[in-house]
């Protein structure tokens, strides 16, 4: 157990070891986002997330609500 | 999806902070600007020292940089992620109290620090000359600024948090990060401005290096990509070219960034496998970067009209030319035999100002042109002067990377070169009357971006004169 931990406290080995963690991780992130259909068909529709926002802002929040 | 508040009087967004943030975006853009104009003079013309010491060139150049970074781009990055944060979470701003303070907070730190430059008080770190007191303002502010972004991140009506506040939640997080690590000194006394670094040697240079590049990755590249996420498409009209590329761009850039400081320390004191390291990341980090660019560039895919008939749009696509440029650029001047002669000469200054001028400078004029009549409920006082802005400011940026270029080749090749005997075939003096005419050119360069900074604000005063008139015309027409 401790040749475990020394393993992980020796600095050449850590550096190997954050380039796995790191490179795995970010394998990852490119799979979850490119790796199903239906998902990146949600991504997509975020796009236009600029876009629902009002232009309107300039009356006050509660005028604008009671005209609804 | 407005987010209900109780008082009537209240509007749906806080503007009021955006606004003065802006304007003191503009403020500060004239001041470092100009007095990055006047000590690239001092270059060309010595005789602009005047024997004053308060304005010789050791003392106005970080005048020059923190009034740059922190003024101009902080107080735009203050105003447009405030402005974004609202806008894309359709909520108000958390904490209007707390959000002044970091409009005080942040321009205080700025104007104490720029002063005390002048009076020649510095630690001596690039980007980070301010003195302990100063830093203790600005983690206060950042700490308040952090707390506001999450909390309105929080109460959102949108589910979705847009990748623009990634990019800025990403720089708010990675900057207090840089700031506190990099500053941890030791004052000399409570009372007194001078204190000492918890760092030296060859430690010291890579805490400053990782501060120093990570300053320019977080700081000048993801919080004003965050600003090109969100600007580019409204101002096109239609929304990024893919939200999945902006993600493996906004992830590989924060994986990367961190790595790459150390290329600033080529052929130095530092280990060796730490230099080639940064070299690796700086040139894969091209990829992310140029995704991003494509990402934003392909976004007028099917609007490329616009690039002739839209000023603001002229500015947003230049700028993202820009940081393709110099992202380009950069890895290839990590390069450790790109770097020897690089290094030391001014084309690492050309390199810097093309992605400070073209790509931060030109994004935020974008923005700002776009932002600023919406904040006003107006529009623009004059597109004629968009257009004259643009073009001074793209003469500007091209005569100035060109000139430095020139300078700074030919001075990395003379500093190089050995005669027939290996002695040294040029002094030292010789390469300064070499760089003498680009030096003239980048000056000039200079004047001419200031010159477009000047007529925007003009602009920018006459919209919101126009605007703040306009009440008193509907009065005196009523009363008629």
């Amino acid at each position: 157990m401790e040749n475990i931990a020394a393993w992980f406290m020796d600095l050449s080995n850590a550096k190997s070891l954050s380039l796995v963690i790191l490179f795995v991780t970010f394998s990852a992130i490119v799979i979850y986002v490119y790796g199903s259909k239906s998902r990146s068909k949600r991504f997509e529709e975020y796009r236009n997330i600029p876009f629902l926002d009002e232009d309107d802002e300039r009356i006050p929040t509660s005028q604008r609500e009671g005209e609804k | 999806m407005a987010h209900s508040t109780a008082a009537g009087s209240v509007e749906q967004y806080n503007y009021d902070i955006v606004k003065k943030f802006a304007i003191m975006a503009l403020f500060w853009g004239i001041a470092g600007m100009t007095a990055g104009t006047y000590i690239a003079s001092e270059l060309a013309w010595p005789f602009l020292n005047f024997d004053i010491a308060q304005i010789t060139f050791g003392r106005l150049r970080p005048l020059h940089t923190s009034g740059v970074i922190f003024g101009f781009g902080g107080n735009a990055l203050f105003a447009t992620s405030y402005y974004i944060v609202q806008r894309t979470c359709q909520t108000r701003l958390w904490g209007s109290g707390l959000a002044n303070f970091t409009f005080w907070g942040w321009n205080a730190a700025v104007a104490i620090a720029g002063v005390g430059y002048l009076m020649g008080i510095t630690q001596g770190r690039e980007y980070a000359e301010p003195e302990w007191y100063v830093d203790l303002l600005i983690t206060a502010v950042w700490v308040v600024y952090f707390l506001i972004y999450t909390m309105t991140l929080l109460k959102r009506n949108q589910p979705h948090i847009y990748v623009a506040n990634w990019f800025f939640m990403s720089f708010i997080l990675a900057v207090a990060l840089l700031h506190i690590f990099n500053n941890l000194a030791v004052p000399v006394s409570f009372f007194g401005v001078k204190s000492y670094s918890l760092f030296s040697g060859a430690q010291d240079a890579m805490t400053q290096w990782w501060y120093g590049h990570n300053a320019v990755g977080f700081f000048l590249t993801a919080a004003f990509l965050g600003m090109m996420y969100y600007f580019v498409p409204k101002q096109a009209g239609r929304p990024v070219y893919s939200y999945r590329l902006s993600i493996i761009h906004f992830w590989a850039l924060s994986f990367m960034y961190m790595w790459v400081g150390t290329h600033h320390l080529h052929w130095t004191a530092i280990p060796d496998w730490t230099s080639s390291l940064a070299a690796a990341f700086s040139i894969m980090l091209l990829m992310p970067s140029w995704g991003g660019m494509i990402n934003g560039i392909m976004t007028l895919s099917g609007a490329w009209d616009k690039l002739r008939s839209d000023p603001i749009m002229m500015f947003l696509i230049t700028s993202l030319s820009f940081y393709g440029m110099s992202t380009f650029e950069g890895p290839m001047m990590s390069l450790k035999s790109v770097n020897a002669l690089s290094h030391y000469t001014d084309w690492t200054v050309g390199h810097v100002h093309s992605g400070a001028l073209g790509w931060v400078a030109m994004v935020t004029f974008g923005s700002l042109y776009h932002m600023i009549p919406k904040l006003w409920n107006t529009t623009i006082y004059s597109v004629k002067l968009i257009y004259v802005h643009f073009f001074l400011a793209t003469i500007g940026i091209l005569l100035y990377i060109t000139a430095l270029w020139v300078s700074g080749i030919g001075q990395g090749l003379m500093l190089r070169a050995f005669d027939e005997y290996g002695n040294l075939a040029y002094s030292f003096i010789e390469t300064v009357v070499f760089m003498h005419g680009p030096l003239v050119a980048r000056a000039v360069a200079g004047m001419f971006f200031v010159t477009g900074i000047l007529v925007m604000t003009y602009n920018i005063w006459m919209t919101i004169a126009k605007r703040e008139s306009r009440p008193a015309v509907a009065t005196s027409t009523a009363a008629a």
